[in-house]
């Protein structure tokens, strides 16, 4: 009796001393991130959810709760066949961007050529362009009355072909395809750099031809980032408006019946509602891209690593150049054309008319501040969304708590939502509250963007992480570091490319954002989107054109220099010192 | 290196910081913000106006599509940021009517009853008449191939070659599903529909009828005279049948922060003096009397209108629109 009584005692002291040596760093880092999920992320998805479920009617009321607003799904043939155009666009943009983005990242990565980085900075920029006015150069070039579209069909006129208008949803695909192939191409170009070499090194002293490797050692090795950049692809084609709203002609998708509901018949609910099937659609694509990277273990970032040899035979140079040039002048295309047109006043017919510099003059004198802004909200999100989207990436690939998946999804659906819904979920909550009153103000913006950009750096960490054995950290912890030194020096170094590439992307498209800051904007916090837009509406296609440029212009020095000047110390810094 | 990442995130949050506390500072005493739907210059030109008459009175302006202005309005009560909304079909005003507040102006006695509304004191008053007619590309048409009324738009020669906005996009792009409706019926609509492509962009159909990527869009008449003044081989049609005699308007959002400034901005919005600003800076037809065609368009007297039951076509919006949107294929 007296016996047992003691060594309950013992048991609980030892328990308080392993209580007290217990590392808290984690939690307290941790903790900050998950209550702004919980009061800016969770908080309005859950009354978007609601929303649509909900009638008509702004207020909320729990009385009209019902299915009503997915009827639709089922009664209207318009929702059925955009219901399956968005999926066709989205499977079909994939492929061709997995089919176009991998050999390229492949090449840049392997092969020995020259002006990489360069190639590296202009590959980014087809995701740079502001929706409305990089569609509409695609009209410009292959529409009815397009320029290329005639020269093509004076050369293949002997022949007896004619090249079709771009209309439809061939022109779709293609438009989105080579939109988003770059998230294919920088997200295996960072893969097949920091694939060990030692392992194909292994495969090839053993005897196996170099197109076994590909094939059974270097291809599985980068499937967990193809597999997130396929996901980024398959997220931005489906939630993507602007493409089919002047290429698509009458093909619509899912963004233009959110559309609709929402211009057309001031119906938010409606549009949650069509938002909510959009995001199971991606929640589909989520736990399909997460059972195909956990059926293997990717264990390929490691302490000890040599440099691989990079391909030097002149015809793999000659072919990767061409390819890589090829690929980059198609897709550049809209950017070539934008900037033409920033220097006339109008482009009706064959070729622009009216040269004049005036749409760059003007820019000093109206849109100093706005530029400004741009650059101001776009920096503080992104580094902001970088710190937010590298924890949550560590607690769910790391500490795998219970219930990652439900918090993958949250970080993911308003990347999938629209804008506008998103942006209405938080001024509903916020603007008017006595508590926080943030309707105009930057915080409101910089809030938005993070939400909505989070993914960027988060999936890109997460890949990083699922290619990184955990037994580095484990040994720095055994060694007797504590678990924010670990972080620091281990784990951080060893996944910043991935972190850079995410902020990278991030900064890029925050930039040209335009769906939630048109609802949240402020008399001071006015971005350069906002000018673009009213320059399009207002039929200014020069003043928007010149804009446009001014942004891509700044992406690309702010991705070159990063390339420029972090490439070394990002790819030293796998060796540890 | 990551260190100096951080230091600079930090020194950016500090900086963050400070200018969200300089957005809190309490702002000087006459303050109007105007939410406007119309362009850009015209919005700009008719604050300026207004500056010369109120010169202590600090304007500002948000632009946004009339889609998200309503959004906006909705999703900020009870307590909106702006005070006007400028140049939002009055169909709008009549769908949120709550959310508005009357204000009888100056010049209430010059502004025709049937583009104001009836109520005392009126909530929105007319600003422009958007009159819808048929933009044709001049370059592919010659001009005994032109349509000349809304039944020619269901002729099977013109197939492939008509840009129309989806009934689904805007108040507009309704109206002209509405009056073909009204005119001939439900089973009129395929044939226009077979003709036709339904884009989702309104922008899309003057621009792609003035590059000649369509013959024949219909759009407001406004956006035809700018792409005449641009050069562009485009000119109108006003259909025979005629078109609906249809206004914007702009009214004082209901709990904004400057009722007082907001009186007087509409008192100047209906002076003669604003309703020629909007006449000339883009062309606009206004509803004040006084005032005749704008630009390269005729005048009021060689336009045959028909009246526009806003009310009737506001009511069975979701029905009709859902009815056609099954048409297209």
């Amino acid at each position: 009796m007296k016996k047992s009584k003691q060594i309950t005692y013992t048991e609980h002291k030892s328990l308080i001393r392993r209580y007290l040596q217990k590392d808290f760093t984690p939690y307290i880092v941790f903790f900050l991130p998950l209550t702004f999920l919980v009061i800016f992320l969770f908080w309005p998805m859950v009354t978007t959810l609601m929303r649509a479920f909900m009638g008509t009617g702004f207020k909320f009321s729990l009385e009209t709760l019902g299915l009503s607003n997915f009827e639709r799904f089922v009664t209207s043939s318009l929702y059925r066949r955009s219901l399956r155009n968005s999926f066709v666009i989205g499977l079909a943009t994939v492929i061709f961007s997995l089919l176009v983005g991998v050999p390229m990242g492949y090449f840049v990565a392997r092969v020995k050529i020259p002006f990489k980085s360069l190639l590296l900075s202009l590959g980014i920029l087809p995701i740079i362009m502001p929706s409305f006015i990089g569609a509409f150069s695609w009209i410009i070039l292959l529409g009815r009355q397009g320029v290329v579209r005639h020269f093509l069909n004076i050369i293949f006129s002997p022949l007896g072909i004619t090249i079709p208008s771009i209309y439809g949803l061939f022109g779709i695909i293609f438009t989105m395809t080579l939109t988003y192939y770059p998230f294919v191409f920088l997200l295996s170009y960072g893969a097949f750099t920091s694939v060990n070499p030692l392992l194909e090194e292994a495969a090839m002293i053993m005897g196996s031809s170099r197109k076994r490797i590909i094939r059974t050692v270097t291809l599985p090795l980068v499937i967990p980032s193809m597999s997130a950049a396929a996901l980024l692809v398959f997220i931005r084609s489906i939630g993507n408006f602007g493409i089919p709203a002047i290429i698509g002609g009458d093909q619509y998708v899912l963004p233009t019946l959110i559309y609709f509901r929402v211009t057309g018949f001031w119906d938010l609910n409606g549009a949650a509602a069509i938002a909510t099937v959009n995001v199971i659609i991606t929640g589909v694509a989520l736990v399909l891209q997460k059972y195909v990277v956990s059926r293997r273990e990717y264990e390929t970032i490691s302490a000890s690593r040599s440099e691989y040899k990079l391909h030097d035979h002149w015809l793999v140079k000659l072919i990767a150049i061409l390819y890589c040039l090829l690929i980059l002048i198609v897709s550049l295309l809209p950017q070539f054309t934008i900037i033409v047109m920033s220097f006339f006043t109008q482009w009706h017919g064959l070729y622009p008319t009216g040269f004049t510099l005036e749409n760059y003059l003007r820019i000093p004198r109206v849109s100093s501040s706005e530029i400004r802004n741009s650059l101001f909200l776009a920096t503080t999100a992104s580094l902001l969304t970088a710190v937010l989207g590298c924890i949550i990436a560590y607690i769910t690939e790391r500490r795998k708590p219970k219930g990652a998946v439900i918090l993958d999804m949250a970080v993911m659906a308003p990347f999938i939502l629209p804008g506008t819904v998103v942006s209405v979920a938080l001024l509903a909550a916020f603007s008017g509250g006595p508590v926080i009153a943030l309707g105009g103000t930057y915080t409101i913006i910089i809030i938005s963007y993070m939400i909505r950009r989070t993914p960027y750096v988060f999936r890109s960490v997460v890949a990083s992480l699922s290619q990184l054995s955990p037994t580095l950290e484990e040994s720095s912890m055994i060694s007797g570091a504590n678990w924010i030194y670990t972080f620091r020096r281990v784990s951080l170094p060893l996944i910043l490319p991935g972190i850079l590439a995410g902020t990278i992307l991030t900064f890029a498209t925050l930039l040209q954002e335009l769906s939630t800051t048109i609802l949240l904007y402020g008399v001071r916090t006015r971005t350069v989107p906002i000018q673009i837009y009213g320059a399009v509406v207002d039929g200014k296609l020069g003043e928007a054109s010149a804009m446009s440029v001014m942004l891509l212009v700044t992406v690309f020095i702010v991705v070159y220099a990063m390339n420029k000047f972090l490439g070394r110390s990002i790819s030293s810094s796998f060796k540890l010192g | 290196m990551i260190r100096k990442l951080l230091g600079i995130g930090l020194v950016l949050c500090l900086a963050a910081g400070l200018v969200f506390a300089a957005g809190a500072r309490e702002e000087p005493a006459r303050q109007l913000l105007i939410w406007s739907a119309a362009a850009e210059d015209e919005a700009e030109a008719l604050i300026e106006a207004f500056r010369a008459h109120y010169p202590d009175i600090t304007v500002n302006m948000i632009r946004a599509g009339s889609g998200e202005l309503l959004t906006r309005l909705q999703a900020e009560q009870p307590r909106p940021q702006g005070d006007i909304l400028l140049g939002i079909a009055k169909e709008a005003y009549d769908a949120n009517y709550d959310l508005f507040t009357g204000h009888k102006v100056v010049n209430h006695d010059e502004i025709p009853a049937d583009v104001r509304d009836t109520a005392d004191p009126p909530r929105y008053y007319g600003y422009s008449m958007p009159l819808q007619a048929i933009m044709v590309n001049t370059q592919l048409l010659s001009e005994a191939d032109i349509p000349r009324s809304w039944a020619d738009l269901a002729d099977p020669k013109y197939r492939g070659e008509i840009i129309l906005a989806n009934p689904a996009t805007s108040g507009s792009a309704y109206a002209q599903l509405y009056m073909m409706y009204n005119l001939y019926g439900f089973d009129f609509l395929p044939g226009v529909v077979a003709n036709t492509v339904y884009t989702a962009s309104s922008t899309a159909v003057p621009e792609s009828v003035a590059r000649g990527e369509y013959a024949i869009g219909v759009t407001g008449e406004a956006n035809i005279a700018m792409y005449i003044e641009q050069g562009a081989p485009v000119t109108y049609v006003y259909p025979e049948e005629g078109t609906g005699a249809r206004f914007d308007a702009s009214g004082i959002i209901k709990g904004g922060p400057n009722l007082e400034t907001a009186k007087l901005f509409m008192d100047f919005v209906t002076t003669l003096e604003a309703y020629e600003i909007i006449y000339t800076t883009r062309s606009r037809r206004v509803v004040h009397p006084a005032l005749p065609g704008p630009g390269p368009l005729p005048g009021l007297s060689d336009i045959k209108l028909f009246e526009y039951d806003a009310a009737e076509a506001a009511a069975m919006r979701e029905e009709l629109t859902n009815r056609f949107l099954d048409l297209i294929q």
